[in-house]
This record gives C-alpha cells, structure tokens and sequence, in this order.
C-alpha cells in the first residue's frame, strides 16, 4: 500500500524517482549474490509495491473505506457498508473477534481471515444466504517465530505474571 | 501472561489476549515493560481491525520518582490553578504513572504514551496500565508522522 500517516492516513512518498530508488536497492552489494533473500526481495516482490509506493493520486493518498475514495489492506475494495455490517454481525455470532481479521468479498459470499498460527476451526458457514469461508491461520509464520521468542522469554520472568 | 500470549498467538483467540491482559495490569511498576499483540485499530477504516504491535521498555527510575511526586501532590496542586474550579473534575483521582525509556516499539508509529489493554471489561475489573514514553517524546516530528 506505501506508506501513510499513523494520524490522519494521508500518504507519504519518497522525495526521490522509482529510477533512483532502485539504483539504491540493487546498489547493495547482497543483490549481487545469487540466491539472497535480499534479492529476492527486490527481484519479486518490489515490482508488486512498487507503483503502489509512488502512487499519490486518488484513491492512494488517503486510507479509508474504498466506497468513498480510500484505501485499505483490511477488506476489499469492492466491500460496501452493507457488507462490512453483515461481516460484523456474522463474527458477533461465531465469537470471533473482529480485531484480528481481514475480510474479503467473492461472488458469492466471504472469506475472513483470522491472524494465528494454527488453522483448525478453518470452516465453511451459511450465514443470512451468503457463504462464509473462515481462514484461521494468516500470518502464520510471523506468529510461529513471535511465539517460539514469546516461549524463550519465559526463562527470564521476574515474577509469575 | 507469555503463556496466554502463546495461546491466543496460536489459535486466533481473543480471550487468551484479555487473560494476558489481566495479568499484565496487575503487574504494577515492573522494571521492563512490555506488550505485544494485536492492539489498536486506529488503521482500519473501520476502526475495529488491529494492528500489531510490541513494546520493550524499561523504567526510568529517577524521573518516574520526580513525576510520582507531582502526581501525588496533584490533589493539591490542582487547587491552585488560575481556572475556577468548575472547569475540573468534582473528584480527582491521582492516576498511577510511570515513566519509560523504549528500547523497542515495533509497530507503524511509536506514540507518546500508552493507556491499554483497550478491552472494556478487563479496564472496568481490573483496570489499565498509564505509561510514558519519555523518550519518544524527543523525536516529535518521527511520532507525529
């Protein structure tokens, strides 16, 4: 998405060309070893922000709901106020708590995604006529190596809370 | 708390994250201060999707102590201020505050301070944690973006 201020959600770019900037990243001397994650990086996934890290005019410079001219990584573009209410109703009923969610519209009904690193309870649901498809397990892996510190850290505790 | 963190880390749970509240409030005035997870929703459109974020920080003691004075005389400082008295609150609680130094805010902004857990029902029985993040203060055009 690029990058956005933490109050106000307007974006910032860098004050420099997408020419230059990628003389900077494949200036480093990782991006000439073969096999680097650096290169990696910049070989496969820098291509796919790019434009978005540059990008200033509308909808890009603002984070807020698509409908009226924002930008959000949290659900789709093409989700409407009547669908996010309905998606909040439908996480009411599962007891699924909205905050670690993302939410994205198919024909035909929904898939949310809950952030853990298991994906049991994983399931499909009929909810109101639409389909929902809930997702345990995004960003798995992020929150595997999150807990395996989380489980080191327990040898130093200062007390048991 | 790590334990419950574990938990709620690895099955999506929210209620594993309360109890790890709970247990981080009542850890009062540690010397390194922590929090981690899924904690504010400022991003979402909606604001009610969170973020991530985690926080290592460690007390600085001799003006946590400084501050502590001013907070526990603020009964009667408060008084003396040249506003009349209906502009304050009928009955001022002195809040628990401490002040810190953040080694490490791994999130998208670093703020000034905190006031969390955010959760309702854990704030109202057993309370939320005030800190300062003295050090962030001194970089406000960082923050502030």
């Amino acid at each position: 998405m690029g990058s956005y201020h933490a109050f106000g959600g307007n974006k910032f770019i860098p004050d420099l060309t997408k020419e230059t900037f990628r003389t900077i990243l494949t200036s480093n001397p990782l991006y000439t070893q073969t096999h680097t994650f650096y290169r990696e990086v910049i070989e496969e996934l820098y291509p796919q922000v790019e434009t978005e890290i540059f990008a200033i005019d509308k909808p890009y410079n603002q984070i807020g709901f698509p409908e009226k001219g924002g930008v959000t990584s949290y659900f789709s573009t093409t989700m409407t106020d009547a669908d996010l209410n309905l998606i909040k109703e439908f996480l009411d009923e599962q007891k699924i708590s909205i905050l670690l969610t993302r939410a994205f519209k198919e024909s035909g009904g929904f898939t949310i995604t809950v952030g853990s690193v298991e994906s049991t309870g994983s399931k499909h649901v009929d909810f109101k006529g639409h389909r929902f498809n809930i997702e345990f397990g995004e960003f798995s892996s992020f929150l595997e190596e999150c807990n395996s510190y989380l489980t080191q850290a327990k040898n130093y505790v200062a007390n048991d809370t | 708390m790590l334990d419950h963190y574990i938990k709620t880390f690895r099955t999506g749970d929210i209620e594993a994250h309360k109890d790890s509240q709970r247990e981080w409030v009542k850890d009062k005035g540690p010397v390194v201060e922590t929090n981690i997870g899924y904690v504010e929703s400022y991003v979402d459109p909606e604001n009610s999707r969170a973020y991530w974020e985690g926080l290592v920080s460690i007390v600085d003691k001799e003006k946590s102590k400084k501050f502590g004075d001013l907070v526990k005389n603020s009964e009667s400082i408060i008084p003396l201020l040249p506003w009349e008295k209906r502009m304050e609150k009928e009955n001022f609680m002195a809040p628990d505050f401490t002040t810190l130094d953040v080694i490490c805010f791994a999130s998208n902004g670093c703020p000034a301070g905190i006031n969390i857990p955010n959760f309702d029902d854990v704030r109202e029985t057993e309370g939320f944690k005030n800190v300062y993040l003295d050090n962030a203060i001194g970089v406000p055009a960082l923050s502030a973006m």
